[in-house]
């Protein structure tokens, strides 16, 4: 079997990138498209990660990486924050969280 | 990334404003006056603007232009001159908000709009990928919640939820472009960057090498989510789509701090991150952001034509202008690629965007000024007959919109003149005959697209002026709004007739961006920073300390 490098996350990273954009291409959900949003940041974060790990080089690089990922997360949590009271705004003014609705301004 | 005494030391007018906000927010719900705030907020912008110039005046211009690396930030003059502009920015919009936002609200505003000027503020002096995107996301976090606080009916709740999902996918596209960077280079820091990409073959490119994967395809990668991430912010094609709908959708106020804030925020990030990151790739980014310039106003502008919403409107002209910008940028980028002199490509876009801001902000200032909160001034038509019911506003709106057309002698021209004559030069000098030909359809397309924007600049102006007057707009936009008018027109002619000072400022901060930076911190003899040459092999203390 194959040992583990840091080509192998890169690609679970990538896949994480892709699933997200897609999720937040067809949800018409906003809380769908929101999870997707955070599939879209995590799939970075394990880019950082991996690429601050010893897979990729014998040298130490400190914890940069892991550092980066963690601010990540919690502006992901303060992002999810507001996102929830945008939707619940919105719903209250389509009484939906349907994003297809949201076709009021066009010109 | 080590934070020290002395980096906090420079970070004072940053902290400053973050504590203000936060007695903002925590005052707010004993005192609810909105008056109150926004005196309490301009005194902070003001003690903000004082630490700066006071504290950072010397350390900046005294010795070489250099600069100095300090922790995560960069103490130089692009940052001081762009951190003074962020403070008028907030004084400006501070203003222009000052009534038009519900009278409960008014401490949330104030403090939600400080720690944006905060974001700002950090973007101009970032010296690290973690800082970099931190405080872009200080700029878009609040901005999301202004745009949500601004009003609650179904426009605004569809124009924040669309802003926010474009704008967090726009953040998570740069972030991931930045892991490439960090992968490559193993350094967060962007001097760091800057001199691993360019000293090739490096530790990490062989390391992938011998993965399978190409250092170059990972560089190119990483460009092209970084243009893609910053270009959002910019509201350059193929990245506008929210642009219309969101201008159209929140108040005035909101519209101009969309058009201004994101705008500079992403120039500077491109200037710091783009420019300087990608010495080998420059070749390729020049093409792709020709291409996008070209794209960028020439859509703009045409779309522009057909618009009967002012603020639609302006949100491609938002559009056409960060197509200009787009200008500079790519000048810039051909630039890095030789080691002749530059052609000044940052300087023009720097003076540009300067230039746009203050007329954008005019511009919306005089709308939010004409409007009152029930009867918002929406459609061209509206201004019809303006000149003679109200000839202090429609002169204002007229000299604002005058300038964004390029007109001589507003400050506009200049902006257009400058960038135009760095594409010029560019064609001239360029490195072959390739290079020479695009440059030259690029300055072509950027006087043909001048042309084609006058008309729908001019269209506005005609119907305050020519037209007969159907009603009277009621004008309860506030003081604060009138003084914005007032101060941006004068802003506008002053550039205007003293161009050169504008620009040698600009000239001196992209200096100060190629220039290398000395080490303050850790340094036993602070009078004499030492220069090193590469700031990111700076003595580190122990990891452990982390």
């Amino acid at each position: 079997m194959a040992p583990i490098t840091v080509a192998h996350y890169l690609a679970v990273g990538a896949v994480m990138f892709v699933a997200g954009v897609l999720c937040m291409v067809t949800k018409r959900n906003a809380l769908g498209v929101l999870m997707g949003v955070e599939l879209v940041l995590n799939g970075a974060n394990i880019n950082f990660v991996a690429f601050g790990s010893k897979l990729l080089r014998a040298e130490s690089l400190g914890l940069d990486g892991q550092f980066i990922a963690l601010f990540v997360i919690v502006l992901a949590a303060g992002e999810a924050a507001v996102a929830l009271a945008i939707a619940l705004n919105f719903y209250n003014n389509h009484t939906t969280i349907d994003v297809d609705r949201a076709d009021d301004l066009k010109g | 990334m080590f934070v020290d005494s002395e980096t906090i030391r420079f970070l004072w007018p940053e902290l400053i404003l973050v504590l203000c906000a936060a007695w903002i927010y925590l005052g707010g719900t004993f005192r609810g006056s909105r008056r109150w705030w926004v005196a309490f907020a301009l005194a902070a912008y003001l003690l903000a603007l004082g630490v700066i110039l006071g504290l950072e005046g010397p350390a900046t211009t005294s010795g070489d232009r250099g600069g100095l690396a300090s922790g995560p930030i960069l103490v130089d003059q692009l940052g001081m001159i762009c951190r003074c502009f962020a403070i008028l920015v907030g004084i400006l919009l501070t203003l222009l908000m000052s009534k038009s936002t519900r009278h409960d609200l008014g401490s949330e505003y104030q403090g939600t709009l400080m720690l944006l000027v905060v974001g700002l503020m950090l973007v101009a002096r970032a010296n690290d990928l973690v800082l970099l995107f931190v405080s872009l996301e200080l700029i878009s976090v609040p901005t999301y919640v202004l745009l949500f606080l601004g009003r609650r009916d179904r426009g605004t709740s569809e124009a924040t939820l669309k802003y926010f999902l474009l704008s967090i996918l726009s953040s998570a596209m740069l972030l991931y472009g930045m892991s490439f960077l960090y992968g490559l280079t193993g350094t967060t820091s962007l001097r760091g960057i800057q001199a691993a990409v360019s000293t090739q073959p490096s530790v990490a490119a062989l390391s992938f090498a011998s993965l399978g994967i190409s250092p170059d395809a990972l560089i190119y990668l990483s460009l092209v989510f970084l243009v893609a991430g910053l270009g959002f912010r910019l509201a350059a094609v193929p990245f506008h789509f929210y642009a219309p709908d969101v201008f159209q959708g929140v108040t005035h106020a909101n519209a101009a701090l969309l058009s201004v804030v994101p705008k500079v925020a992403g120039l500077l990030a491109f200037t710091r991150l783009v420019i300087l990151g990608f010495p080998q790739a420059a070749s390729q980014a020049w093409e792709i952001l020709l291409v996008l310039s070209i794209l960028t106003m020439t859509l703009g502008n045409v779309c522009a034509l057909w618009q009967q919403n002012l603020r639609r409107l302006l949100a491609y002209s938002s559009i056409a202008h960060a197509g200009y910008i787009l200008i500079g940028i790519t000048v810039a980028l051909a630039d890095s690629q030789r080691a002749g002199d530059s052609q000044g490509g940052v300087a023009a876009a720097l003076v540009y965007v300067v230039v746009y801001a203050v007329a954008a902000l005019g511009s919306f200032a005089v709308l939010a000024y004409l409007g009152s909160e029930q009867n918002e001034v929406h459609g061209v038509d509206e201004l019809a007959g303006l000149a003679r019911t109200r000839p202090f506003a429609a002169t204002a709106l007229s000299i604002c919109m005058f300038s964004l057309a390029g007109l001589p002698p507003l400050a506009g021209f200049w902006g257009k003149l400058v960038l135009f004559l760095g594409a010029v030069q560019t064609s001239s000098g360029g490195l072959t005959v390739q290079v020479m030909q695009w440059f030259m359809i690029l300055a072509i397309a950027g006087a043909i697209n001048a042309a084609i924007g006058a008309a729908y600049y001019l269209r506005v102006i005609a119907t305050m002026f020519f037209r007969a007057p159907a009603k009277t707009l009621d004008a309860e936009g506030g003081d604060g709004a009138a003084v914005v008018m007032l101060v941006c027109a004068s802003l506008v002619v002053a550039i205007g007739l003293f161009p050169g000072i504008a620009l040698n400022l600009a000239r001196k901060a992209e200096a100060s961006l190629r220039a290398p930076v000395s080490l303050a911190a850790q340094d036993p003899d602070r009078s004499q920073p030492r220069p090193v040459e590469h700031a990111w092999h700076a003595p580190e203390p122990p990891r452990t300390n982390l």
